[in-house]
């Protein structure tokens, strides 16, 4: 399955969805899209991954690299909606400890708007 | 072949561990199709086994990092996928003939503990030993070529 990537602006807050299986092949294919997308507007992001299959070390360096380009512009980023599966590779390497989790968009745009 | 139809491979091989159980390995280009052609022959294998999902899960996040590993710095045209399921646990142990190199004697970056001191390279061997309930590097010796060997041990429940 491809990974698919959209990104949105509503209302101040950009809103990446990400879709399918974020492995390294895929990382690689959509990091630049998924970069410039979110840190150059500097808005506060939430990043859906509720249809994310997989996860991997690319992925969680490209959340939190994107993550940290944003927070250095003044604005916050979270993420919502992981499976479980996804959800222990990001407890995993404590990547839910310095980047918010949430699992509904509403608890994620109200954390990044706050 | 296998039902997925696999290309460009060297057809699975079932084997025998040496102590008993029944593994398969599979020879891949070192090449970035070569982690899904693995992942396809690792769940071929897995599906009669009836494994939690979350432990498949954990193996092909495992065999990511392993597979990608080699790619990326091992120098190397091919490289071995080798599965094998036991009661307690399933090992996975991935092979190249490149230059002696251990990965876990590389350093470990520090735990994250604030977004902006957060190392965010080097992540997949930390994520491959979190994940393992053991890995072990062996310089395989015995027959040519020499070969590196990485196995990671994941338990079944």
């Amino acid at each position: 399955m491809m990974t698919e990537l959209q990104i949105s602006n509503v209302d101040g807050v950009t809103r990446a969805t990400l879709q399918g299986r974020l492995d390294s092949g895929t990382v690689d294919r959509i990091e630049l899209s998924f970069t410039a997308g979110i840190v150059p507007v500097g808005k506060p992001a939430v990043v859906d991954l509720t249809e994310v299959t997989f996860l991997a070390s690319l992925g969680i360096r490209m959340l939190l690299s994107t993550a940290r380009a944003l927070d250095r512009r003044g604005a916050k980023l979270a993420l919502f909606g992981a499976n479980p599966a996804v959800l222990e590779i990001m407890e995993t390497v404590a990547l839910t400890e310095i980047v918010p989790v949430l699992q509904t968009e509403t608890e994620a745009v109200a954390l990044v708007t706050a | 072949m296998t039902q997925h139809g696999r290309q460009g491979t060297v057809p699975d091989e079932a084997v025998t561990s040496r102590d008993g159980h029944k593994a398969v390995r599979i020879t891949l280009p070192s090449a970035m199709s070569a982690v899904e052609t693995g992942r396809l022959a690792m769940l071929d294998y897995l599906t009669p086994l009836a494994v939690d999902e979350m432990v498949i899960n954990r193996l092909e996040v495992v065999l990511e990092e392993l597979v990608t590993n080699v790619i990326r710095h091992g120098a190397v045209d091919s490289l071995t996928v080798e599965i094998c399921a036991r009661p307690e646990a399933i090992e996975l142990a991935v092979e190249d003939a490149g230059p002696e190199f251990n990965p876990l004697e590389s350093t470990t970056p520090s735990r994250f503990t604030t977004l902006e001191e957060a190392e965010v390279g080097g992540l997949g061997i930390p994520l491959v030993r979190r994940l393992s309930r053991s890995v072990r590097y062996e310089r395989v010796e015995d027959e040519e070529p020499a070969r590196n060997r990485l196995t990671a041990t994941i338990a079944r429940a």
